[in-house]
């Protein structure tokens, strides 16, 4: 188009500003494709106000147009619902991994040490002078209970290690799942 | 005024209809496509709801566009059918000759319960 008219310039200027929240390149290709038809309209003789007023109010096209790409969209909305269940279970998974991670790590922990100490202990109690220890049980009784005990705290201390371990590497694999799913959502295009 | 709302929703669906059948033949550019829908009065929405229903059609890929320079006038954006799009007519198609022979029996009565056929 070679001259410009100021009626078609200001309509298509009404046009653009009614389109918010539409990518810039999609809205040039909609008032490219208005332009067109304003161009070809002129060209075939007919009157700008009458194209013009035949197109509908700028706005009324403009909202015609949003609605139509918002109807194409129902992942749109239903998207963002399953990004919001995504993210709670995401946010659940990591609430639930936190008390069992501090659960579990704690009992770990305390036992094994615990336990280490105890048995350590009694091995070595025949080592400890007399008056440091008093106890209803023979010296020989209370390394033998000692050293059951701290064995049996050893061994509880190591399966709560062990069952932290396959929690860690099974939230591990629960949350990378969780967060790619969510990445293909947020991937997914959005007006 | 009622019947023209009822006339807006009704026409909604079968424009897409006929913008796809129109488009079958050849590719088209998008002031003929309207044009020749606004020759036909019932059909004839405002020319600018045609533009929005193209894009639409376009985004679920029944249409593809490109632009071309035509011999005298400006550039013109024309359609054409994809493979689905051709599917989709095929669908459309057969759903509206079932629907106009389900509303013809309802408008002359012949959907109505028939008792006396024992």
């Amino acid at each position: 188009m070679s001259e410009t008219n100021p009626a078609v310039e200001r309509y298509l200027a009404r046009f653009t500003e009614a389109l918010p929240g539409v990518s810039a390149a999609e809205r040039g290709e909609m008032v490219h494709e208005i332009r067109s038809h304003i161009a070809e309209a002129l060209f075939a003789g007919r009157d700008a106000a009458e194209v013009l007023a035949k197109l509908g109010p700028a706005e009324r096209l403009a909202a015609a147009y949003r609605a139509e790409l918002l109807l194409n969209r129902p992942p749109s909305s239903a998207g963002r619902l399953a990004r919001i269940g995504l993210v709670s279970a995401l946010a659940g998974t990591s609430l639930l991994s936190l008390l069992v991670i501090s659960l579990l790590a704690s009992v770990a922990l305390s036992f094994v040490v615990s336990g280490l100490a105890v048995f350590l202990v009694g091995l070595g109690l025949p080592l400890i002078p007399e008056p440091l220890v008093s106890s209803p049980f023979t010296r020989g009784q209370s390394q033998v209970i000692m050293m059951v005990v701290g064995a049996v705290s050893l061994v509880l201390g190591l399966a709560a290690a062990m069952g932290l371990w396959a929690y860690v590497r099974f939230a591990g694999r629960t949350v990378q799942g969780l967060l790619a799913r969510i990445r293909t959502r947020v991937a997914a295009p959005a007006v | 005024m009622a019947t023209a709302d009822w006339l807006t929703q009704t026409r909604k669906g079968l424009l897409e209809l006929c913008i796809l059948a129109l488009i079958e033949g050849e590719p088209t550019y998008g002031y003929e496509i309207v044009t020749r829908l606004a020759a036909a009065p019932p059909l004839a929405a405002g020319e600018g709801t045609i533009y929005p229903l193209l894009r639409r059609l376009r985004e679920e890929g029944w249409l593809r566009t490109y632009w071309k320079e035509s011999e005298a006038g400006p550039p013109r954006q024309y359609y054409e059918l994809t493979a689905s799009g051709s599917r989709r007519l095929v669908e459309l198609r057969s759903q509206w000759t079932g629907l106009t022979g389900a509303v013809a029996g309802a408008l002359n009565g012949r959907l109505k319960p028939q008792r006396e056929q024992r």
